[in-house]
């Protein structure tokens, strides 16, 4: 542990949150996006626990953690419902064959 | 050490009452819901009244317990019930009514328990974002008011238009909780305190904790995420896709109570309570010029692009964005003001303002519609003024409003913001208000369109005698405040002056 500090942490997690944001503009599968959502989310779970392991915040930082994975988990459940209702609708998750909204 | 906290803990739930009770109110709705229905989702007709009164009921024990609260001295708790939460419960809570009735005949019985106690839940979300007084809260706060809209938009109808506006909503708000989170861990990391209050306070003192380079990113962050839900420009794409999409009661809810949560949030984040003197650090002014940016642009984008569009939901999510814009200028000039009026102060008018507009506009579109079909282009409303007039009349009175023309409130809320903006006494204040002028004149020429289409042309439609009671109520209302407010502004000052 000694070798490894506070910024390689906030380093992977802002990594984390790149990729998710990457994933977010590039992916066109609905589920994919959800997944780049995660990341997103994860990236700055790990801000929490980190800063919470490496100064004087404590379990503040982890009970913010559960929070969140908690939320992340009731936030995919009414995503997929709402995947699942679309793939009824189009045969597809691509987000590009919805087309009916344009100006 | 235990009964302390357990002490504590019981103090702070009295301050959320109202909200307890909203919330208890949509465990009862989201538990009682399945037995009333069949394995195909149907359930016996006129439901959807019980649980619009049964709703109705709780947002009244809500209301007259807000009533009798008053604001408290900020604690280190995890709740406040400072002015600024007493006046966002307030609002919030007359808007719960509003939309009850807008949503009243919108959605099938079978689906009402969901979308009443979604509703429910919008509005406990939003009263518990001004009254958190802490980070994890408040972050909590946002999520029960975007997890419930999801659910909002998708239940009134399930054709492929409403699918794609509710995915595309459902990804573009996940996305933009995923940027307040990551701004919020870099705060808390850096200022070393989930507490609201303890942030600003440190902040002011300019004790940064590690790494204090992160706090501009971290402000960044935070606007940006919280610039989708005010749809500000470059985060509104998305507005004008799912307010065609989405059922009319789904639009006037994403119209304004998603703007509510976003510049509550804002307030609570970037400008701390307590006033610290002009130099202070704050989450505000490490941004530099940026919210000043983001007021301009969003301004003349959504009134340039309104005065393009044919459908009146498309035009009316572009002139939400404007709207947007408009109180940007009030959260800009913040409480920095020297002399007359405070920005802040004249936002929150300017929200109170545009609520009941904006709505009063939409539960006009739903009074206009027949069942079978719903007025989409500007052409559908031509010749309203013969079929139905009083529609077409109240209907133009939004309208005014929104242009800021007297004798409406939207005129004394577009007044205050440039007087706000006037006297902050600096060149970019004054910027500000010009813009702000300038796209005023822009605007009416869209909105001066509709009701030219409502008056000079021929009925584009046989005369309909489809009524729409609750949402005509709904009109009635809010539109008792456009004009009432424009007589008797100070009714609304004095609520306002409880929060700073």
């Amino acid at each position: 542990m000694d070798g490894v500090g506070l910024e390689a942490y906030l380093i992977v997690g802002a990594i984390l949150f790149g990729c998710g944001f990457a994933c977010l503009l590039v992916k066109r599968n609905a589920i994919a996006i959800l997944m780049g959502v995660e990341l997103l989310l994860n990236g700055a779970n790990l801000n929490f626990l980190a800063f919470a392991r490496f100064t004087s915040l404590g379990l503040d930082g982890q009970v913010i953690g559960l929070f969140v994975i908690v939320l992340a988990a009731a936030e995919a459940a009414v995503a997929l419902a709402i995947a699942l209702n679309f793939y009824n609708n189009h045969l597809s998750i691509d987000v590009d064959s919805a087309k009916e909204l344009k100006d | 050490m235990l009964d302390a906290l357990v002490e504590a803990l019981k103090g702070s739930l009295s301050l959320v009452l109202p909200d307890i009770v909203l919330l208890a109110t949509v465990a009862v709705v989201f538990f009682g819901a399945p037995f009333l229905t069949d394995e195909r989702g149907r359930s016996e007709a006129g439901l959807r009244h019980r649980w619009s009164w049964l709703a109705l009921a709780a947002v009244g024990f809500s209301g007259w317990l807000w009533y009798q609260s008053t604001p408290v001295e900020v604690g280190d708790g995890p709740f406040r019930l400072d002015g600024l939460a007493w006046f966002v419960r307030g609002l919030s809570l007359a808007t719960l009514v509003v939309l009850l009735l807008v949503n009243w005949n919108q959605v099938p019985d079978g689906a009402s328990a969901e979308s009443i106690g979604s509703l429910l839940a919008i509005g406990a979300g939003v009263n518990l974002i001004a009254a958190s007084n802490d980070l994890v809260y408040l972050f909590l706060a946002l999520e029960l008011v975007s997890i419930p809209t999801y659910l909002f938009l998708f239940l009134p109808r399930r054709d492929a238009a409403a699918q794609e506006a509710t995915t595309k909503y459902f990804l573009l708000s996940a996305f933009s909780s995923g940027l307040v989170l990551f701004g919020m861990s870099y705060v808390f990391g850096v200022v070393g305190s989930t507490n609201l209050q303890v942030i600003g306070q440190a902040l002011a003192a300019g004790q940064n904790g590690p790494l204090p380079m992160l706090l501009p990113v971290a402000a960044i962050l935070l606007i940006a995420g919280l610039g989708f839900r005010i749809t500000a420009v470059p985060f509104h794409f998305y507005a004008p896709d799912v307010f065609q999409g989405a059922g009319t009661s789904g639009a006037a809810m994403l119209s304004f109570v998603p703007k509510v949560a976003g510049f509550v949030a804002l307030i609570r984040l970037l400008i701390p309570s307590g006033w610290m003197g002009p130099d202070a650090q704050t989450l505000a002014n490490l941004t530099g010029p940026t919210v000043w940016w983001l007021a301009v642009i969003t301004m003349f984008v959504g009134n340039l692009l309104a005065i393009l569009q044919t459908d009146v939901r498309r035009l009316l999510a572009f002139s939400s964005i404007a709207h947007a814009g408009y109180m940007l200028v009030g959260f800009q000039i913040g409480r920095e003001t020297h002399a007359g009026i405070d920005g802040i102060d004249a936002l929150l008018f300017y929200l109170t303002v545009y609520g009941a507009m904006s709505l009063g506009a939409f539960a006009a579109l739903i009074a206009t519609s027949d069942e079978s079909k719903r007025y989409e282009t500007i052409d559908d409303l031509g010749g309203l003024s013969r079929t139905r007039p009083a529609v077409a009349l109240l209907m133009t009175l939004f309208l005014f409003s929104m242009m800021g023309l007297p004798p409406t409130a939207g005129f004394l809320a577009k007044l205050n913001l440039f007087f706000a903006a006037w006297s902050q006494g600096t060149e970019s204040g004054r910027w500000l208000a010009i813009f702000l002028a300038v796209n005023a004149a822009i605007a009416a020429w869209y909105y001066l369109r509709i009701i030219a289409a409502m008056y000079l042309r021929e009925p584009a439609h046989a005369e309909n005698r489809h009524q729409e009671p609750a949402a005509s109520v709904a009109m009635a209302c809010c539109a008792l405040v456009v004009l009432g407010l424009f007589f008797a502004p100070d009714w609304l000052w004095r609520a306002i002056s409880v929060v700073s």
